[in-house]
């Protein structure tokens, strides 16, 4: 059922609200689309890699956000070189993929070419425990950057792009 | 000597503040504490699962996680504290989840 594109502007303005507060302190460059439910956020990794992040809000909160890397120079989203390359499989390499159920493009579900998981239930993601991990606390705009804030800031966690 | 003595005890107690996603924790914690012990308070107050595998780093040096046993006397001297004001630490409380 689809969510009153303003019912998911609401949600996003207000969340993208809070993880602007937080930004100068992660160095994260917000540019917020509301009109168009897309919000693109420049991040840093330890080593002074940037990432473009591109965030985009149809049907939200009823699904997750899609949550993607774009090249910002060619505008191709979800392309190798502009994923991390992570320890495990959250930046997972195949699809590449943010693999994690606060990511609707995570789901095996029609539309979503590079997911993953038919066994997730995505109607449930804001409280998914997946993979014995509670997501809930990282279900908004600031705690999904927040957690892939986390893996950036490591060395132990961050290896690189995906694709040079 | 009662000055004195109150002195030394201010010098104790160091400014704790504590970001995380759920809002900020701001408290008075003595050197000899420790990281774990801002962390257990931290949660409490903000109201995170300690279940969900936090660790605490400093905002300065936001790549190294904490050990939970460190004293916060320990850690000051990663800040540049203004010897007039009372030392502060500035933490980051995170997770990164389970990569699947």
């Amino acid at each position: 059922m689809a969510v009153d594109p303003n019912v998911s502007r609401a949600h996003m303005t207000a969340e993208v609200g809070a993880a602007i507060e937080a930004a100068p302190a992660f160095g994260w460059i917000m540019n917020p689309d509301y009109e168009a439910l897309k919000l693109r956020v420049r991040m840093t990794a330890h080593n002074g890699d940037h990432f473009h992040l591109l965030m985009t809000f149809n049907d939200y909160r009823e699904i997750p956000a899609a949550i993607d890397f774009e090249d910002p120079k060619t505008v191709i989203v979800g392309g190798r070189a502009s994923f991390p390359k992570g320890r495990d499989n959250f930046f997972n390499t195949t699809g590449p993929v943010i693999c994690a159920p606060i990511n609707l493009k995570a789901y095996k579900i029609p539309g979503q070419e590079r997911g993953l998981h038919q066994d997730w239930a995505i109607g449930d993601w804001a409280n998914s425990k997946a993979q014995d991990f509670n997501w809930h606390p990282y279900s908004t705009v600031l705690g999904a950057l927040w957690l892939i804030q986390a893996r950036l800031d490591r060395p132990q966690e961050y290896l690189g792009r995906m694709a040079v | 000597m009662k000055e004195k003595a109150d002195h030394k005890k201010d010098d104790d107690l160091i400014e704790v503040v504590v970001k995380s996603q759920n809002g900020k924790y701001e408290s008075e914690f003595r050197r000899s504490d420790t990281v774990q012990a801002v962390t257990t308070a931290a949660a409490a107050k903000l109201g995170i699962d300690q279940a969900d595998r936090l660790e605490l780093v400093l905002e300065k040096d936001r790549g190294k996680v904490l050990n939970p046993s460190t004293t916060l006397g320990s850690l000051l001297e990663y800040e540049h504290s203004d010897m007039d004001k009372r030392a502060k630490l500035v933490f980051v409380l995170t997770a990164i989840g389970n990569g699947v």
